[in-house]
């Protein structure tokens, strides 16, 4: 089998990215993922109850501040209320939290194993950060929002708007996916990456509109926070969530995060190629 | 057949050199001056299909850094290597489907799954076909013993345990050559010699070509033939054993059992090493003097009543490397 990534040096890409693609074993990868996360039931019941906490804390506050029938900035009580349970609800699959895991294995030296393998090493972690925020998502997210349903009336979707929503997250996914593998890997450079993993989560949970709603933002920020990624993991899906896009603004929203999800992909793959040259030529 | 080419191998690191002085990380930040570490400095040999190779050497002295280019993962700085007909680093993911790598202080298993499920993968990561490895897994089950531990998570494996199912998983998908590096780290006697046998049975039954290092010098007289060591990058022996023991060990030491205790012994072509009693040793060196004169020379002015003459264990010539590292340069 030849590969077009192998040049003389061979580090061209590495044929790690350009391998054919096994969807049977990225599969795989995602179950045993999605299995492992299950494994912890007191963590599993502990991270329930800590989102549940902190989406009522939040609830109260807004029902503080509203005044009744009230709206701002297109938010209504509901809505507002809503948004918390729902962004609460996702912050297990990546809205306003980045998995430490690829770091981890760069720190402790186990990635020279998942580097030697012959798969992508792209395509291994993004199927297991799939398979555990699937469970994340069914099983973790699912029960903190019903708890927002039942005591605080979160809002339910009509089917349209649910449907948008799936195809919006497996979109978020995508993008924070990307995210996260591109400030995990900046543990090749630096001993200690973990002040760029809080800067990099404060910047995500703040510009993805999960700590307060993008349209609660000052103009000006507002912009700044309309070109940039972190839109795409939070504030998107939340507002299909909500009914606040539709028609075309919805179809709008998707290209919005398949663009950032494509660019940022491809910025990691860039970024994985720079730190395998790293590791091959200065062993580390 | 030869398996592994290696032709005059050299790794050289730049280490970021520390400054030091005022704001020294700043201006660290700013300038990196750097400085060439020679890992590797030339390293040649070959290894033919099927032998079991162990790649020794001090701490520092290139062993990693070699198996780590031997298994495609670092770049060489200059120098040739080839596998089975394959540059490592070049071809690396055809590489690596045909090697199998067990690091002794890493695992390649899932940490929370039970240790079937990274079993299971393997089958998806090298495409192997099922009847084949279930096969695999059932010989190494019985071989290894991994029949009571293959449902329990691997954070609950004893380090001997992990170990013999790391050994299972770097050898389901048939790999011609297995690298190993310090595989019996850290294990007691009796899980050492498990490893040991499994070793010497894939290799012997499997056919399966390996190259181990270690520091474990009774996992090399147990296994290998052949030795290949290494000292500052280079390397300063390859052949058997036996022949680094009559190269190196000229020392013996030989000891006598006075028929009274003494406090000092004075013979000529010998060092007195220690007296305890009536028990004297004496260190001499086979080029200088044989055994047989030098018994005769205590005999001749103190009452023996009984001796033995050691041979240099293959340890203590390691050790004298170890500790003067250069001195068989």
């Amino acid at each position: 089998m030849e590969f077009p990534g192998s040049t003389a040096t061979g580090i061209s890409l590495l044929s790690a990215v350009r391998m054919p693609i096994n969807l049977r074993l990225y599969y795989e990868i995602a179950i045993r993922a999605f299995r492992r996360a299950s494994v912890y039931r007191a963590a599993y019941v502990a991270g329930i109850l800590t989102n549940a906490f902190f989406a009522a804390l939040r609830c109260f506050v807004y029902l503080a501040v509203y005044h009744a029938g009230t709206s701002v900035a297109g938010f209504s009580p509901n809505d507002a209320i809503t948004y918390t349970w729902l962004t609460q609800a996702l912050i297990s699959i990546g809205a306003g939290w980045l998995a430490w895991d690829l770091m981890q294995t760069i720190r402790s030296g186990d990635v020279i194993t998942d580097l030697s393998r012959p798969w992508s090493f792209y395509g291994y972690w993004l199927s297991r950060s799939l398979g555990e925020r699937c469970f994340n998502l069914l099983l973790r997210g699912s029960v903190t929002y019903l708890i927002g349903f039942l005591f605080f009336a979160a809002r339910l979707p009509h089917l349209t708007e649910a449907l948008a929503f799936v195809v919006a997250i497996g979109l978020a996914l995508l993008v924070s996916f990307a995210y996260g593998f591109i400030v995990n890997l900046t543990a090749f450079w630096l001993i200690d990456n973990t002040g760029v993993m809080l800067i990099a989560n404060i910047v995500l949970t703040f510009f993805s509109g999960f700590l307060l709603p993008l349209a609660f933002f000052p103009p000006w920020l507002r912009q700044v926070a309309l070109l940039l990624p972190f839109q795409a993991i939070t504030s998107l899906p939340a507002e299909i969530w909500l009914g606040h896009l539709t028609g075309a603004a919805v179809w709008r929203a998707f290209a919005v995060q398949a663009g950032w999800a494509l660019v940022l992909m491809l910025l990691a793959i860039r970024m994985l190629h720079f730190a395998m040259r790293k590791v091959v030529i200065q062993g580390g | 057949m030869t398996l592994i080419e290696v032709e005059h191998l050299r790794k050289t690191f730049l280490l970021a050199v520390r400054q030091t002085g005022r704001f020294a990380s700043l201006r660290g930040l700013l300038s990196r001056q750097t400085r060439p570490v020679h890992a590797v400095s030339d390293v040649s040999f070959t290894v033919a299909a099927g032998e079991l190779v162990g790649y020794i050497g001090p701490n520092g002295a290139g062993k990693s850094t070699t198996m780590k280019m031997l298994t495609g993962i670092l770049h060489p700085t200059s120098g040739r290597i080839k596998i089975a007909g394959r540059v490592p680093y070049q071809e690396r993911v055809e590489h690596v489907r045909r090697i199998g790598v067990v690091f002794g202080q890493r695992s390649q298993l899932w940490w929370d799954l039970p240790t079937i499920e990274s079993f299971a993968l393997l089958r998806h990561i090298y495409r192997i076909p099922l009847a084949r490895w279930q096969a695999n897994l059932q010989s190494f089950s019985t071989l290894l013993d991994l029949e009571p531990f293959l449902n329990t998570p691997v954070r609950q494996l004893s380090l001997g345990q992990r170990m013999r199912a790391d050994l299972a998983a770097a050898l389901l998908h048939d790999p011609a050559i297995l690298f190993l590096d310090e595989p019996t780290i850290g294990l007691d006697v009796v899980a050492r010699e498990r490893i040991r046998e499994f070793l010497e049975h894939i290799n012997r039954e499997n056919g399966v070509t390996i190259m181990l290092t270690t520091h474990d010098l009774a996992d090399i007289e147990r296994l290998c033939p052949r030795v290949v060591l290494i000292d500052h990058g280079g390397v300063v022996y390859d052949g058997p054993l036996a022949t680094l023991r009559t190269r190196f060990g000229r020392w013996r030491t030989l000891i006598v059992d006075l028929n009274q205790s003494v406090d000092h012994v004075e013979v000529p072509d010998a060092e007195l090493l220690r007296v305890e009693g009536t028990r004297v040793a004496l260190r001499f060196d086979r080029d200088r003097t044989t055994a047989a004169a030098l018994i005769a020379a205590v005999a001749a002015r103190y009452p023996i009543r009984d001796l033995t003459v050691e041979e240099p264990e293959i340890e203590s010539i390691i050790r004298d490397l170890y500790e003067q590292p250069g001195s068989l340069a």
